[in-house]
């Protein structure tokens, strides 16, 4: 279940994220440079600039039918999503918790 | 109706239209053009942008987790053969489930993008496709869940409706409009489809003459501004049918709004000309057609109708007491058939709703499983027909008395069998925020709190018949708008909070729009206050009444003060 | 621009005028906007003449000139919006035009047959057009389940050969 209690931290760190074109699934920007389905693996911002940087080069990713709309996710001290969309995109369905992509093992279609 | 008893041709499947060679082959095109499509998208030559809406007219969404497929269920018919085809999709190609929304559609919510044309293959082999769940184009045609057994049927409206699919299909004039479109049509005079709250919706009733005639609505409709429609003519003869909704579609197409998302539908346009106007240019726009072409003779009508399979239901002598006796015997039993039983024009067969809403579940979701069950179960008591509604439950049209219990037996093993059919628990909702992309906030686990709340049957009954929609935004896919208590998600900065709206009415009789009771709360707090709603009705109502009339006795003010009375 | 009829490049003998149309009018075939035929007296034109009509206005304007034109050219602002396809339909059914009709502006491969079974003639594409999309979209499709304005034999029930 995801929490909704808001942490009422002051430093705000972001992480880029995107949805893979071939399935769609949510990725996120890891520091070596591959997109993974989990948020524990990303790579963590702290500055709006730094993400910022990294979202202009992942259009690369974008034109080669990687990946879409890649775009920063702020996230709490915790390094948990701000907002319930995000942290639904990061957890999976609330209703489904066996589909939190910690539990789910998928390889990369055609990869 | 007497067509109902002839000439049954067992090789067809029953209440739906049988495709030849030529629907197969165009499906065949269409698959063979949609994996062009990707593979242009793939190479770069398409940019995501002009893909998108390609994609969308396959029935091809991005949602918060994956790609998801919307596939049409046309007038809201399945056989067993394609309910496994759906089945098999749910398996092999996603995680063991699909979701029935309000529209006849199916959502499967994990789909990889290049195994669709293969999920189209397979689905093209049991007949059924995605064309045209998405876009702004003309969507699956729904119709009544009762047609063909309903006793106040005047036609059987899944012949128009089979022919409107048709019709609109690809249709070259029609496939780029200013908005999605969504038509519905019923073939009695009583609407159950909410007519007035389509695009445009057709319900048929007798003329002077005795011959039916078909009363349409344009203009209404839900979302941000929520409209309902009004009658453009009320006597369309029905072999002028395609005729006329193309000069309906063809002002709306050159005239409809295209720079403002939120005011591009139809119902914007007709509510700017006036209705009146809108009648002018399309009585003007039908005069200039060649109504030859566009005809729909009796031939072709009974061409189309040659296509639907037809049950055979024979007499049953002493069906009804056998009924009877089992209801006597099993309360539980009894219980059900009172909640989730239709009549059928034929005294020995009763059509029987299947509710997708057993308390603790999604509401509208069906597992492989269960979509397998249900389909034997079509085949053994049904004639292998099986029926989805626009308020996400299922049908099993054509029963015979004595066989329901046997049935119900059946259902009870899948738990498909939950007896709250129009009751407080039968929840219609939205995927919302748990999967969809447009959500502000999540629907489904408000709506699973919300029937927790009130799982006790006797409790369900003593309250009666109420309906609820829980939608994730306003796009209002669950019909919030238009239900007794709607519950509609909005986002405030990026925290879900909740409105509840309360009076709305489906149907032609009575049609209301709810009105926004107050300020939005949190989850927590939105089910509660439909459990203070709920039990200020119970201490309020006289005698019988319903929750829609002592709220319109009562009006909003005294359950607003219940609800935001500050203790 | 190339020209596209019949999934074929064809030369384009047309000028297109815009703006401040010069006076006397250049030499051969020439399309000018709809504005300006109101400007002068289309009687005094003797060269071969067509027309480039907006989106946004009710061909029922095009009465008075449509014996005299040879062409016409409707405009696609985006290949999401859909009018000129409705257009057409009304120029040919309505108008009883029978000369060329151009399809311009943004527009996919994939709305090709759409183009030609409301009317269209040509379509005049962006130097990157991938014409081969195009010669293959236009066969995309062996049947249809409407009837368009190029009179197609009709298969049975709702089904017409493309
Ligand atoms: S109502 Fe909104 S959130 Fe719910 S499914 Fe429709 S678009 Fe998505």
């Amino acid at each position: 279940m995801i929490s909704t209690d808001q942490n009422t931290q002051k430093e705000t760190l972001f992480a880029l994220t995107a949805n893979r074109f071939a399935d769609g699934r949510v990725v996120w920007l890891t520091a070596q440079g591959y997109w993974s389905l989990l948020l524990e693996e990303a790579q963590i911002f702290s500055s709006k600039g730094d993400v910022e940087t990294a979202q202009q080069h992942a259009q690369k990713d974008v034109l080669s039918q990687h990946i879409l709309d890649p775009y920063a996710v702020e996230l709490n001290s915790n390094l948990i999503p701000q907002t319930t969309r995000e942290k639904v995109r990061a957890f999976g369905p609330s209703t489904h918790p066996e589909f939190n992509p910690r539990s789910v093992q998928e390889t990369m279609p055609n990869e | 109706m007497n067509n109902t008893l002839n000439n049954p041709n067992p090789s067809l499947a029953v209440g739906r239209y049988n495709y030849d060679a030529i629907d197969h082959q165009f499906l065949k095109e269409r698959i063979n053009q949609f994996r062009s499509q990707i593979e242009r998208r793939i190479s770069g030559e398409l940019s995501e942008d002009e893909f998108k809406p390609l994609r969308l007219m396959n029935g091809v969404y991005l949602q918060l987790h994956s790609y998801m497929l919307r596939v049409a269920i046309p007038y809201g018919i399945l056989s067993s053969t394609m309910l496994r085809g759906l089945a098999y999709v749910s398996q092999y190609y996603d995680r063991g489930y699909g979701h029935f929304t309000t529209r006849q559609n199916i959502q499967f919510h994990w789909i990889k993008l290049e195994e669709v044309p293969d999920i189209l293959t397979h689905l093209a082999s049991v007949e059924m496709h995605a064309l045209q769940t998405s876009g702004n184009c003309i969507r699956n045609i729904t119709s009544d869940e009762f047609a063909g057994l309903a006793a106040d049927e005047i036609l059987d409206p899944r012949i128009y409706a089979e022919i409107m699919r048709q019709w609109s299909t690809l249709h070259p004039e029609f496939t780029f409009l200013p908005r999605k479109f969504k038509i519905a049509i019923s073939g009695s005079s009583t609407d159950r489809v909410a007519a007035c709250f389509y695009d445009i919706g057709i319900l048929t009733r007798l003329n002077e003459e005795q011959k039916p005639v078909f009363e349409v609505w344009v203009g209404g409709g839900l979302g941000r501004i929520p409209y309902k429609g009004k009658v453009i003519r009320d006597d369309l003869p029905p072999e002028h049918l395609l005729a006329y909704i193309e000069a309906i579609i063809r002002v709306y197409n050159l005239h409809g709004l295209r720079n403002n998302l939120y005011k591009a539908r139809i119902k914007i346009l007709v509510e700017n000309l006036g209705i009146e106007a809108y009648r002018e240019q399309v009585e003007k726009e039908f005069a200039t057609m060649d109504l030859d072409q566009y005809r729909l003779s009796d031939e072709l009508v009974a061409q189309i109708e040659g296509s639907f399979g037809r049950p055979v239901l024979e007499n049953h002598p002493g069906a009804a007491e056998v009924l009877a006796k089992h209801r006597q015997q099993d309360k539980e039993f009894d219980r059900w058939v009172k909640n989730n039983t239709h009549p059928h024009f034929h005294e020995d067969y009763i059509a029987a709703v299947v509710a997708l809403k057993e308390v603790g579940q999604t509401p509208g979701d069906a597992s492989t499983e269960q979509m397998h069950a249900l389909a034997d179960l079509a085949d053994e008591y049904a004639f292998g027909e099986v029926r989805v509604t626009h308020l996400q439950n299922v049908v099993l049209g054509h029963v015979q008395k004595d066989k329901l219990y046997a049935l119900w037996q059946g259902l009870k093993k899948h738990r498909l069998a939950t007896a709250n059919l129009g009751l407080i628990t039968d929840i219609v909702c939205c995927p919302g925020m748990d999967y969809c992309s447009l959500a502000n906030a999540r629907s489904i686990p408000v709506a699973k709190q919300i029937a927790a709340l009130f799982e006790d049957a006797e409790l369900q009954e003593k309250i009666g018949p109420i309906n609820i929609g829980v939608d994730g935004c306003i796009n209002s896919c669950a019909h919030h708008h238009i239900m007794n208590i709607g519950v509609l998600g909005v986002d405030k900065k990026g925290e879900e909070f909740y409105q509840i709206k309360l009076g709305g009415s489906s149907y032609k009789e009575g049609a209301a729009i709810g009105s926004i009771l107050g300020a939005a709360v949190k989850a927590d707090e939105a089910v509660k206050a439909v459990e203070k709603l709920i039990y200020f009705y119970l201490e309020q109502r006289q005698e019988n009444e319903h929750f829609i009339d002592t709220y319109r006795r009562l009006g909003t003010a005294p359950f607003k003060e219940i609800v935001y009375a500050t203790a | 621009m190339p020209l596209l009829k019949n999934g074929e490049i064809m030369p384009d003998s047309w000028t297109v005028l815009e703006g401040d149309i010069p006076s006397p009018l250049p030499q051969g075939s020439i399309i000018v906007p709809f504005g300006y035929l109101s400007e002068i007296d289309i009687n005094t034109i003797t060269q071969p003449l067509g027309v480039s009509f907006p989106c946004d206005q009710d061909i029922d304007v095009l009465k008075p000139y449509v014996d005299r034109l040879e062409l016409i050219v409707l405009h696609f602002p985006a290949f999401k919006d859909g009018r000129a396809f409705s257009q057409a339909r009304k120029i040919r059914e309505q108008l009883k035009f029978t000369g060329e009709l151009r399809a311009t502006g943004h527009i996919l491969s994939d709305q090709y047959q759409f183009l030609i079974r409301v009317g269209f003639t040509t379509v005049s594409l962006p130097e990157t057009a991938n014409i081969k999309s195009w010669q293959q979209a236009m066969n995309d499709f062996t049947e249809a389940y409407q009837p368009s304005v190029l009179g197609e034999k009709r298969l049975s029930g709702l089904r017409w050969k493309v």
